[in-house]
């Protein structure tokens, strides 16, 4: 969705709206970022893993189920079939590669989030117990 | 630890798996048995038989066929309780003056407020629990759910007000381009379930006809069911023609 705002010839500037559907929740962010920290390793064990390991949460695998499956649909991320194991009880592992629209969105939120703690020292705050405070 | 859970399990989690692949499908469901399976390895039975009936309700609770049932059965309770209750203790009310003087006028306005709230005690479930709370069907639906439930209220000038209401809100809503499409979803659902409701459509005829028969309750019951039952076929149609989006591959990025 685009507006003109300016249409004087050379000068003008186009204002484009987010799409609020196309945002990403927090649970979707850290699901995509795990994945792209995985590279080609990211399946649901991996991803939990890396997820606990990262930010100290314990999601379950079906809140991650939904979500990939949910981003799956919306074709922020899709799936490659790997090889079947037998630790897996002769199953393929499915690893989540994320797309293009998955990285744009991504970006797109997370950019959201770096304009609106410029200005702002909390990390410096929370690194040095609060002295830049 | 690892080696003897998968090979005992491998036989024994089909079953699971075929439940599973009802709900996600079968590459999903083959993906997420696996997860579990290498991850039990590591955790134990109990966390693997905990974790599988967690993710089965959190992924299944939102299907169709889990949203028609958990309709069903709050529609039920609702009719069953409150509106019973509400319907022995005002009933003497009734008759009382209202704004409409035209009894005609006020039969069709009442029945037609009364359809609509009793269709919306189902149609709000299963909405809210298909499409979630930030679903613009759902908030169009609870909307309406709030204006039409003083009706129950069998109190002529609720029944007056909430006739008229309705009316307001659904004019509002076919004019407004955002809320056309969840509207025109939710008018496909109730024509369907009303259609079907052949208990209430020989109600309503036996105003004026009044030798046609009396149904059983099983008859009711079963009628409502079925009536639902494509109400809701019908929506999630409508839903996936009108109100889902195209895929990611069809949008650009700005």
């Amino acid at each position: 969705m685009k507006n003109e705002i300016d249409t004087e010839p050379g000068y003008y500037y186009i204002v484009v709206h987010m799409n609020p559907e196309r945002s990403l929740g927090e649970f979707e962010q850290i699901v995509l970022l795990a994945v792209l920290r995985l590279g080609d390793e990211a399946y649901g064990v991996t991803i939990l893993a890396e997820i606990t390991a990262k930010t100290g949460r314990n999601p379950s695998p079906g809140a991650l189920y939904t979500t990939l499956h949910r981003m799956e649909d919306k074709g922020l991320v899709t799936f490659r079939d790997g090889s079947p194991t037998p630790e897996r009880g002769g199953r393929a592992k499915r690893f989540v590669i994320v797309t293009r629209e998955g990285r744009n969105a991504l970006a797109s939120a997370q950019s959201a989030y770096q304009s609106l703690l410029q200005g702002l020292d909390l990390l410096d705050a929370q690194l040095f117990g609060g002295a830049n405070a | 630890m690892l080696e003897s859970f998968s090979s005992v399990d491998s036989s024994r989690t089909a079953p699971t798996e075929w439940l599973l692949a009802r709900i996600a499908g079968p590459n999903r469901a083959a993906a997420i048995m696996g997860d579990l399976t290498e991850m039990a390895a590591t955790r134990g039975r109990l966390w693997f038989w905990a974790t599988y009936t967690r993710t089965l309700i959190t992924l299944g609770w939102r299907t169709p066929v889990a949203a028609f049932l958990l309709a069903i059965a709050s529609m039920r309770f609702f009719v069953g309780t409150v509106i019973r209750w509400l319907m022995y203790r005002r009933g003497s009310h009734l008759m009382d003056a209202g704004l409409f003087s035209n009894t005609h006028l006020r039969l069709i306005s009442w029945n037609l407020a009364m359809l609509m709230a009793q269709f919306l005690t189902f149609a709000l479930p299963f909405i809210l629990v298909r499409f979630g709370l930030r679903n613009r069907l759902t908030q169009l639906t609870c909307a309406l759910f709030l204006i039409a439930m003083p009706v129950y209220s069998l109190r002529p000038w609720f029944l007056d007000l909430t006739s008229l209401l309705i009316v307001v809100a659904v004019a509002a809503a076919l004019a407004l381009p955002l809320w056309r499409r969840p509207l025109i979803v939710l008018a496909g659902m109730g024509i369907t379930a009303v259609a079907w409701r052949v208990p209430f459509l020989m109600g309503l005829a036996r105003v004026y006809r009044r030798h046609l028969p009396y149904l059983s309750n099983s008859t009711v019951v079963l009628s409502d069911t079925i009536a639902f039952a494509l109400a809701a076929i019908v929506c999630v149609y409508l839903y996936r023609r009108l109100l889902e989006r195209p895929p990611a591959s069809d949008r650009t990025i700005a």
